[in-house]
């Protein structure tokens, strides 16, 4: 597919600051799955980015307004072309369950862990253990649908319920949620149970292919590692399985490793936070 | 002439000195003085028993005229002196030194080269000098830190090596710090408080000079500028004066004679660091840090800490600006990565130890795991991710309760422990009431690490002043001594 | 210098200058009201409190301006932040963080000016009247300020000092005729002696009598006293020899710096020496003499936001972003 994506972010300050500077992770990958072209980061009051890559592979990029201004405004602008991915929708791969031990996790060792959010709460293991138990585990592929499928009808979506430092374990005892939260809560989960798994950030086309504007705020979601297929994305909040109507643009352990902003600054408080993404696709594509 | 002869054949403050089944510092093995602590031992005969106590009293007094006045004073006019001093040093013969300061030039060595790395190709990993666990689950290791070239490679501007003397009187490592090592001031204070009080202690011996310390610090500093450039500009970044080592901090850089400023007098502008003077902006190309690593911008790290200056990675990153140590070195010093350190010196160096650590075993490791739960009545167990001697179980003292809760707690988490066997540390004379007993210490010496190495002679001896107790930390009611480095 | 230093400095030399002051004001008016008849001492006592500005402060906890009320809330109240003591805990705190800068000496000497203060008990302050408590302030300030200037190197920090100080005691010499102008204003201002016993303490409380009646030959009227305290070039608590001294300050730390050009705050300075300087005192003169002394305040304000801006980089203060 072929997307445009437009994400502006604005922040409105209760007076003048200055010395704002930021890291942000907004520039969509490039790799075999997906193509990132024309990728533009502006901001206003107008300032130099400069970029680097972080250990993760994550195209990061910095810059810093020293002049005094009263708002901030982040435009991040792409055309990504994604492949069609060759994942069946139910998850049925050949791939095993075999649990892999942190000894023997090689460059995976990161994506083995609990993390901060990520944590092994009770509730968490719980989940785990019940999906695990639930049926034949044999194969990967249905362990991740039915933990999926549990997760899903264990937690409401409710945005505003959580914020960016919630935990898996008390989004999951609280049964609500966000994006953010259902991808700590299964990445905790497979974790738990030997399997790797990366948080992924992004953007997600809802309305499919078409000459139609998608809207929708980042998302974010996992990566699965299958023994024999490698990283599977899965998106536990929509209850499916990642194609080539999402953009990549950032992995990690947790949300902590790719907030799509962070940034500093001295003066008055801020008084408000705006998000704009549009996810558009061009009709040309099929 | 009276004199001389009239001064008894031993000491009256040694009288009845009895050293424990261990070696002692002033008397090896034996019951005559060691040649190094000879003259120290008759200088001792002309003090009266009551003398040195007196002065050991004069000596507060004279902590707190000769240095200690960035202290915070308390609420009343009395200062606060954080670590009791004991007038008898703690003596190490030239030759030992020696011995000591190349064995830890090649430790220092081999940690760095592991940093650089552990932080680069992770050469070490594939080829399995150490499991990748050790290093991705450590506390310390920062990946920020990944694919950063800091100034000649160098991570550990600053090492404080702990260093225990075991009953066969052999030095050994007991642990490494490389992240923020403080004490230093100590050494340099005692020693003034020492010439000052103790003048007749310092006839006839040829004891090495220390104060050169901060020289070599500046030298070693300037030695790492970010660009190789010849006078860059240096400062001492601390956490403000409501810090327990903020005395040092400042001490250190008045006697460097570079500013010291604290987190909010920086900023970063374009990847660059600068001070806010009043003048304007002011560039920093090297920055001692006295603030962990975690704190230290809340860009990359903890972005709820108001102890750190925005953007400083970037500045590291962009290769203008050393920081000092550099972010990340806590991965060397890690209880668990210590027990690869000989590993690293063969891998890295080509060459074998020149100084002993202490045998360590991981309950992560099978094999490990099983001498450790048959013999923890025999062990010392520590968590591997704390300091200051808590989250500890000495195994010969311990009860069956204690035994049986560190049982479970290393079953339950065996990457979050090591052991090691109980090492019967030195003891040296100290003063008790108006004799002197022996008491444990350790001795932290402090090596510099530039363009060059380079190691002060002396350091900071701890000693444990209650008798019999193995625990020198000062946080947990030690005390420190004066160092003497004797030809 | 770290701007954090310098305004250290400056805090200093503008919290003990501001303790002076308060007791000075107090001490003075607090004998010249007990000279007062009964019906006349409130508003006197009012307008003590009126010369620091904290009339609102006030009245959130004393119920009436008495003598009592009014020591106690300008002498020691914790809550009042413009108390002797709160001043003098705020200059020392600024003194803490600047340690390495100023001598031993000054730092024991503040420390010991502040636990004298702090260890007062009002009612015993009160039992014998405050005259002698609040000639022990202005001791300890005297003493403090010759410590400063004797063992201080006289760099970048003492400047800074200096400028602190004499800018406050600019808007406090102001402040006090202020009060002084507010009464004049009402129609019940009492008798001509009245008046003039008002005047006197307004010199007294500027330690300014003597030299004020030498110059003057016993003519104390409200215009002498006033013009004495304005403009009287040579005489060290007048609002123009502290701006000028500020202005001369400011000039030697631009100079200090290699800085060129004026820069606001020295120009601000130096605007209002010359403003002082060549003052009218025409006919109109006292009877616009608030709205004078307002805008010299503003003024004084106007050079302290200034040095805060021009060298202590606005006081902003980190905030985390997203």
């Amino acid at each position: 597919m072929e997307l445009n994506v437009h994400h502006v972010t604005t922040f409105d300050y209760q007076g003048l600051v200055s010395d704002n500077i930021n890291e942000v992770r907004l520039r969509p990958r490039t790799d075999a799955q997906q193509t990132a072209l024309n990728f533009r980061l502006s901001t206003e009051p107008r300032s130099e980015s400069r970029s680097f890559t972080d250990v993760f592979g994550n195209i990061v990029h910095t810059f810093d307004i020293a002049e005094p201004h009263r708002r901030l405004v982040i435009t991040a602008t792409s055309a990504v072309i994604t492949q069609p991915l060759d994942v069946p929708a139910d998850l049925e791969l050949p791939d095993a369950y075999t649990p892999l031990r942190l000894d023997a996790a090689g460059d995976l060792t990161d994506y083995i862990q609990p993390t901060s959010r990520a944590d092994f709460a009770p509730a968490i293991v719980a989940l785990a253990h019940a999906a695990r138990d639930a049926g034949p585990y044999d194969r990967l592929g249905p362990l991740v649908r039915r933990l999926c499928h549990a997760l899903t009808s264990q937690l409401d979506y409710v945005p505003g319920a959580t914020d960016v430092g919630t935990l898996a374990g008390e989004a999951l005892a609280a049964g609500r949620g966000v994006c953010q939260d259902y991808t700590h809560i299964m990445l905790a989960a497979l974790r738990l149970l030997g399997v790797p798994a990366r948080y992924v950030s992004g953007y997600f086309n809802t309305t499919g292919s078409g000459d139609q504007v998608g809207e929708q705020a980042s998302h974010a979601w996992l990566e699965v590692w299958f023994p024999r297929r490698g990283w599977t994305g899965v998106d536990p909040t929509n209850n499916r399985v990642v194609d080539d109507s999402y953009v990549r643009v950032a992995y990690g352990r947790d949300y902590g490793d790719v907030s799509p902003i962070r940034g500093s600054y001295r003066g008055a408080e801020t008084s408000a936070m705006d998000v704009d993404v549009s996810v558009r696709a061009n009709a040309s594509q099929q | 002439m009276a004199g001389m002869s009239t001064l008894p054949a031993v000491p009256p403050v040694l009288e009845g000195y009895a050293a424990p089944a261990c070696f002692d510092e002033m008397f090896g093995a034996g019951q005559a003085p060691l040649p190094q602590a000879d003259a120290l031992y008759s200088a001792l005969r002309a003090f009266p028993a009551d003398e040195l106590q007196r002065r050991a009293t004069v000596a507060e007094r004279v902590f707190r005229d000769v240095g200690i006045t960035f202290t915070l004073t308390a609420d009343e006019e009395g200062v606060e002196r954080t670590i009791p001093f004991c007038p008898i040093p703690r003596i190490v013969s030239g030759a030992e030194w020696d011995a000591l300061e190349r064995g830890l030039f090649q430790r220092l060595r081999a940690l760095n080269a592991f940093l650089w790395d552990i932080y680069h190709e992770q050469y070490c990993l594939r080829d399995g000098v150490l499991p990748r666990w050790v290093v991705y689950t450590g506390r310390h290791f920062q990946r920020a830190m990944s694919g950063i070239d800091p100034a000649l490679g160098v991570y550990t501007h600053v090492g404080g090596i702990d260093l225990i003397r075991d009953a066969a009187g052999t030095y050994r490592v007991l642990e490494d710090n490389v992240r923020t090592p403080s004490g230093v001031s100590y050494m340099l204070q005692n020693r003034q408080v020492m010439t000052r009080l103790f003048p007749e202690l310092f006839r006839g011996v040829a004891i090495r000079s220390v104060d050169h310390y901060a020289d070599r610090l500046l030298a070693t500093l300037r030695s790492v500028a970010p660009r190789g450039q010849a006078d860059p500009a240096i400062a001492v970044l601390t956490p403000g004066v409501y810090n327990s080592a903020y005395f040092e901090h400042a001490y250190l850089a008045q006697q460097m004679g570079v500013p010291l400023v604290e987190p909010d007098d920086l900023l970063v502008r374009a990847d660059r660091c600068y001070m806010r003077t009043t003048r304007g902006m002011e560039p920093l190309d090297v920055i001692y840090r006295r603030i962990d690593d975690d704190y230290i911008d809340p860009l990359t790290f903890r972005p709820d800490s108001m102890l750190g200056v925005p953007g400083l990675m970037h500045a590291l990153r962009a290769g203008t600006l050393t920081l000092a140590n550099a972010p990340g070195a806590g991965i060397a010093d890690d209880k668990v990565t210590y027990r690869f350190v000989p590993d690293f010196i063969r891998y890295y160096l080509g060459e074998e130890p020149l100084l002993a650590s202490v045998e360590t075993f991981l309950p992560a490791i099978e094999d490990d795991r099983r001498f450790i739960l048959e013999n923890l009545g025999e062990l010392v167990v520590k968590a591997a991710n704390e300091s200051g001697g808590y989250g500890m179980l000495m195994g010969p003292f311990a009860t069956r309760a204690e035994l049986a809760d560190f049982r479970e707690k290393i079953v339950d988490n065996p990457r979050n422990y090591i052991a090691q066997p109980l090492i019967q540390l030195s003891t040296c004379p100290t003063l008790a009431g108006n004799r002197l007993e022996p008491r444990h210490v350790d001795l932290r010496p402090y090596v510099l690490m530039g363009a060059e190495q380079s190691l002060v002679p002396g350091g900071l001896t701890r000693v444990a002043l209650r008798a019999g107790s193995l625990v020198v930390n000062s946080s947990q009611g030690g005390g420190s001594k004066d160092t003497w480095v004797v030809d | 210098m770290l701007s954090r230093v310098a305004e250290a400095c400056y805090w200093v030399g503008r919290y003990v200058e501001r303790a002076e002051n308060v007791a000075r004001i107090l001490d003075v008016n607090y004998h010249g009201v007990m000279e007062n008849s009964a019906a006349e001492s409130q508003p006197a006592w009012w307008s003590v409190v009126a010369t620091t500005g904290d009339e609102e402060a006030f009245l959130a906890r004393y119920p009436d301006p008495t003598e009592f009320n009014v020591a106690d809330f300008l002498l020691l109240d914790r809550e009042n932040h413009n108390s002797v003591f709160s001043c003098l805990t705020a200059a020392r705190e600024s003194a803490r963080r600047i340690r390495d800068r100023i001598s031993s000496e000054t730092w024991e000497e503040l420390n010991r000016f502040y636990h004298v203060v702090s260890r007062q008990n009002i009612k015993v302050v009160m039992m014998d009247g405050p005259y002698a408590f609040c000639r022990t302030v202005k001791n300890a300030a005297h003493l403090l300020a010759g410590v400063i200037d004797n063992t201080m190197p006289h760099d970048e920090g003492w400047l800074f000092l200096r400028a602190g100080r004499y800018l406050e005691r600019a808007g406090m010499t102001a402040r006090i005729l202020d009060s002084q102008a507010a009464l004049l204003r009402r129609p019940e201002s009492g008798p001509v002696y009245a008046a003039t016993h008002r005047w006197i303490a307004v010199l007294k409380s500027a330690s300014a009598y003597e030299a004020q009646r030498k110059l003057s030959h016993g003519e104390i009227s409200p215009e002498a006293v006033v013009r004495f305290l304005l403009t009287r070039e040579e005489f060290p608590r007048s609002c123009l020899f502290s701006v000028a001294e500020v202005e001369g300050a400011l000039h030697a730390i631009r100079a200090t710096l290699g800085l060129q050009g004026p820069g606001r705050a020295l120009r601000e300075a130096g605007e209002l020496t010359a403003r002082l300087r060549y003052t009218d005192f025409d006919g109109t003169f006292m009877h616009e003499l608030h709205e004078y002394l307002d805008e010299l305040e503003a003024a004084c304000n106007r050079i302290g936001d200034a040095i805060t801006a021009e060298f202590f980089w606005g006081r902003m203060p980190l905030r985390r972003g997203a």
